[in-house]
């Protein structure tokens, strides 16, 4: 899954991408710090999968969703499109890549304009990328769209933001892309700002438009046990980088990154009668605010730490087939190998549709 | 922009009590020439002689008549009307540069921002009031026009801050983001989706332009810097001053102008504590829930 | 409301109404809830965005503020004077004044986020201390211990004292403003979503903190959050609130283990569980209803599998049909004074009822190939 595979090239593929901020600080030291620190990741067509990215807040996961929305370039690494680089990306590619990866935000409400109604976000959607040749024809895609994820389309058209509950337009949303029947859909923490009892029927949706359409997804939340009832391949990510990737239940066997196995203690169980055995560690340390390459991101917190990891940045060991984790305490395992970056001579983005 | 303005009238009390006062002057003031007309039949308000100088209030001139020989009531409706015109000219003027300055700045960013927010702020931190007076001075033929392009020299900086800060939040907004991934394009963005959620801000600096033109107005024709053949309450201040009507046992000829004023400026304030008191969620006393 | 009150009891909270003015009538965001709270317990105050949980808090302290008012009601707070003697006061009635040097001394809040306690711009110090100095008499170095206390309790170096809110992480303020909030050592700390801001592991020290604190201290908290795992983790007993309304109150793990209302059950069926098997949820269908204009009868009516027609019709009182356990629903009508025999009380399973109750349909698969998902009901 996370190799490419010559000949199914993946829709979206991001090559260790890497984004830094420059922080303002007072006098004339300049600090920076590395949002997304060489990440790769890679989305392919088929079989249609939803990978979950699961990072607490500041761990870059906006970062890497915007740059692979084509939103913000990366400062180093390439994020590809059918094997072409987005930055190059002639007219017509652009209008494929658009259309074909998709996002959902996090705040239900603040992606609709409160200006306008919400049916807007549909009718601006299949104006531009040309879904209907008439408004008749344009409002019974709407209405079709609504009802996939389970609106009436009475309840919505016409109706304003502040009308509709958190859940509502977080399904409208789901139409809105559903229109487009894109390839990828990058959705950043979708369900986080939405009710509990509502979720699952977003999160069932969502898997539904795997399963039925071949909508693969990039699944970005905090919350492990949503990237549970999820399924399929997950990566944790920690202060910018990957420390961990597999399929899930790999990584719930057998946690192999201090971070992830923190990360799995600290979750609160929805059972009473298994609560935390462990006792926290009290004193949690900050970030570090000037990013140095050479060491573990993991190093200040890590009980485990030892003398090479503040040394080096660990690469990624192979835990297990498809499992890897990047930890000096699993040196002894092979490594993984490096994934290539490709050259600026690509002419076509593979598989462009017209 | 329709919707805010009724969401306004049925959040706030001050705003409605501010637009009713407003619409009741703009009112007056349009139908002013209904009135004095028949007072002073076809010659302009503003020429002097038509009647007999200091005549108390009577029958002919309800209010009396000037130290110029003009009818009083002819003076305050012709100066309400020009005032509020020059206000209201200022007012525009002085918005559409704020805006697009603001804009400019906040959207594009960069060097652009820069220098615009440099001379923005040059423009705040300068004493506008001797300038103005300076200007006034040294303008050969003072207009109307011309006047209203010096009154909004000082007040577009306000507004342009104003915008400026809100389109450089509007930026990242998400609904800016799904725009962009939904193909639309960047001047398409501009118009649809970040100008109507500036119509509020707009008013409001358009309000505070309106009466700071006002006040300034006042300030220059007060001490008689303005175009004297153009009748303004301002100008009726400093002919009340000049006549020295405390001395004459008039103070009504100078109160008046001066009442008047306020009442505009309490009203044009009214509205802009209203529309504050509707978008401020910490000031409702109701909300606006569906 | 049964179950009688005695010197366990520190809160009663009778048929509390908790409205906001709007422009299209009053929305009636607590409508009528009735609880009590005992001594030394952490009661959980679970319920989604929207049921009145938080507003329900700020009632209680006194901190509602146009467009909201208290409508009606009472809130009962036996303040403990001496010993085992307790002076009751209803905090709905208490004047402005009185309430201010309640809260702090005697109840202490902790909000969802840090800076809506402290201010930018003073030093932690100067704050916790103004709090001590304002409440009690005690001289500089007594507050200053006290302070430091504090900061140790909560986990924080006493080099903190000296730092601007600015300079510290979420997490480290939120654990300021505990620290805050036990200084003055009172009887009852309500914390409103303190973590939902924060990440997992600090959430994790903050929740562990609290516990500890609370079971020194001899504290009494009252916990608000829409999150149930987080209740599992740290409650004794919980309410559960829906519409204004509280449907049931039970002890945490009868509360998990056998929910009695079909709302409890349904919010309990739809958290994902690591470990799990993972079949497709279903949630709970159909939408929240608005404050505006509240469902005739039981509130959760509307999207209730197991709904019948007195459902419709009349709301159900809040009955203790169980040792310790309320619940107000029409499927647990017999109080427990009145039952013969223990009565299972047990709810069918939920999924099952969801597929099978008319009208409330969970999404159907949508077909593969055609574009049309099937209508639903």
């Amino acid at each position: 899954m996370m190799t490419t595979q010559t000949q199914n090239v993946p829709v979206l593929d991001a090559r260790s991408v890497t984004k830094v901020f420059n922080i303002p600080t007072p006098g004339f030291q300049r600090e920076y710090i590395a949002a997304v620190d060489q990440v790769s990741l890679a989305l392919s067509e088929k079989p249609a999968r939803i990978v979950s990215l699961v990072g607490e807040s500041g761990s870059g996961k906006t970062t890497l969703a915007r740059m692979m929305l084509g939103l913000t370039p990366p400062t180093r690494g390439q994020i590809l499109y059918r094997g072409k680089r987005i930055s190059e990306l002639d007219k017509r590619e652009w209008w494929d890549f658009r259309r074909n990866v998709q996002p959902i935000f996090q705040d239900p409400f603040g992606i609709y304009n409160p200006f306008y109604r919400i049916d807007r976000a549909l009718d601006m959607t299949i104006k531009n990328f040309n879904l209907a040749s008439s408004s008749e024809e344009a409002l019974a895609i709407k209405s079709e769209a609504l009802r996939a994820v389970d609106l009436r389309p009475e309840d919505v058209i016409g109706r304003y933001p502040h009308q509709l509950s958190g859940g509502q337009c977080q399904r409208v949303m789901l139409a809105r892309t559903l229109l487009l029947r894109p390839k990828v859909i990058i959705a950043d923490e979708p369900v986080s700002m939405i009710d509990v009892a509502v979720r699952t029927l977003f999160l069932n949706i969502l898997l539904d438009f795997r399963d039925t359409y071949d909508i693969s997804c990039l699944f970005i939340t905090h919350h492990l046990a949503t990237a549970y009832y999820m399924g399929g391949p997950m990566l944790v990510l920690c202060f910018g980088r990957v420390v961990e990737s597999g399929d899930i239940d790999q990584l719930l066997a057998k946690p192999s990154h201090p971070y992830t196995q923190q990360l799995l203690k600290a979750i609160p169980t929805p059972d009473p009668t298994q609560r935390w055995q462990n006792r926290a560690n009290v004193k949690i340390t900050e970030r570090p605010l000037t990013h140095e390459g050479n060491k573990c991101v993991y190093v200040a917190r890590c009980p485990h730490a030892m003398p090479i990891c503040s040394q080096q940045r660990p690469p990624d060991f192979e835990i297990e087939e498809g499992h890897y984790a990047a930890c000096f305490l699993h040196q002894d395992k092979p490594q993984r190998e490096a994934i290539p970056q490709v050259s600026r001579r690509h002419r076509h983005a593979v598989g462009a549709e017209d | 922009m329709l919707n805010f303005i009724a969401s306004c009238w049925r959040t706030s009390g001050k705003f409605k009590f501010g637009v009713t006062v407003l619409a009741l002057l703009v009112l007056i003031a349009l139908v002013a020439p209904l009135i004095y007309r028949p007072i002073i039949g076809t010659s302009s308000p503003s020429r002097p002689g038509v009647f007999p100088r200091w005549q108390p209030p009577s029958s002919t001139n309800p209010l009396g008549t000037d130290g110029h020989g003009r009818d009083l009531l002819t003076d305050y409706l012709a100066g309400l009307r020009m005032t509020l015109y020059i206000g209201f000219l200022a007012g525009v003027i002085a918005t559409s540069v704020g805006v697009s300055v603001g804009f400019l700045s906040g959207y594009q960013g960069g060097w652009l921002d820069s220098i615009l927010l440099t001379i923005t702020n040059m423009l705040i931190v300068i004493p506008s009031y001797p300038i103005l007076v300076a200007l006034a001075m040294v303008t050969p033929e003072m207009n109307v026009t011309t006047m209203s392009l010096i009154l909004a020299l000082f007040s577009w900086p306000f507004s342009a801050r104003t915008i400026r800060a809100q389109v450089m939040t509007m930026k990242e907004r998400p609904y800016v983001e799904l725009a962009k991934v939904s193909g639309q394009r960047d001047l398409s963005i501009i118009f649809t989706e970040i100008l109507p959620n500036l119509m509020p801000y707009l008013l409001m600096g358009f309000a505070f332009s309106v009466v700071g033109a006002m006040v300034a107005e006042v300030g220059i024709e007060a001490i008689g810097l303005g175009p004297s053949n153009i009748i303004t309450l301002g100008l009726m201040i400093n002919y009340a001053n000049g006549w020295g009507v405390y001395s004459m046992g008039r103070m009504e000829i100078l109160l008046i102008p001066v009442g008047v004023l306020v009442v505009i400026f309490a009203a044009i304030t009214m509205i802009n504590r209203g529309m504050e008191e509707y978008l401020n969620p910490r000031l409702q006393k109701v909300t606006t829930e569906s | 409301m049964n179950v009688q009150s005695n010197s366990k009891t520190l809160m009663e909270i009778k048929d509390l109404r908790v409205w906001y003015r709007t422009t299209r009538g009053n929305a009636q965001a607590v409508d009528g809830v009735d609880l009590t709270i005992q001594r030394n317990e952490i009661f959980g105050l679970a319920g989604e965005s929207g049921c009145g949980k938080s507003t329900l808090a700020k009632g209680i302290l006194g901190m509602v503020r146009l467009p909201a008012f208290v409508e009606s009601g009472e809130a009962n707070f036996y303040r403990s004077v001496s010993g085992s003697s307790a002076v009751a006061s209803d905090l709905i009635k208490l004047p402005a004044r009185d309430m201010r040097k309640m809260r702090w001394r005697h109840i202490a809040y902790v909000p969802q986020s840090a800076m809506n306690v402290l201010s930018p711009v003073a030093r932690i110090e100067k704050q916790l201390l103004d709090a001590i100095f304002e409440h009690t008499n005690m001289s500089k170095k007594e507050a200053r211990d006290r302070m430091f206390e504090c900061l140790d309790m909560v986990g924080l170096e006493p080099a903190v004292a000296r730092m601007y809110p600015h300079e510290l992480s979420g997490g480290m303020k939120q654990r300021v403003t505990i620290a805050a909030a036990i200084s003055l050592k009172p009887e009852l700390i309500i914390a409103d979503e303190p973590t939902t801001a924060l990440d997992v592991n600090v959430q994790q020290v903050i929740l562990q903190e609290l516990k500890q604190i609370a079971a020194d201290l001899g504290l009494t908290l009252i916990y608000v959050t829409h999150d149930m795992a987080v209740h599992a983790e740290l409650a004794d007993r919980m309410g559960i609130m829906y519409s204004g309304l509280m449907v049931e109150v039970a002890p945490v793990v009868e509360t998990f283990k056998e929910p009695l209302h079909p709302y409890t059950q349904g919010l309990i069926s739809s958290i994902p569980m690591i470990g799990g098997g993972r079949e497709r949820m279903t949630g709970i269908p159909g939408n929240a209803p608005s404050p505006l204009a509240w469902p005739a009868g039981c509130r959760f009516h509307p999207r209730c599998p197991y709904v019948m027609e007195v459902c419709r019709e009349k709301v159900p009182p809040m009955i203790e049909v169980a040792p310790d356990r309320l619940v107000a629903c029409h499927l647990h009508p017999t109080p427990l004074s009145e039952s013969a025999s223990p009565a299972d009380l047990s709810l069918p399973d939920w999924e099952e009822a969801v597929s099978r109750a008319p009208g409330v349909q969970p999404v159907q698969a949508m077909k593969k190939g055609g574009d049309t998902a099937e209508e639903l009901s």
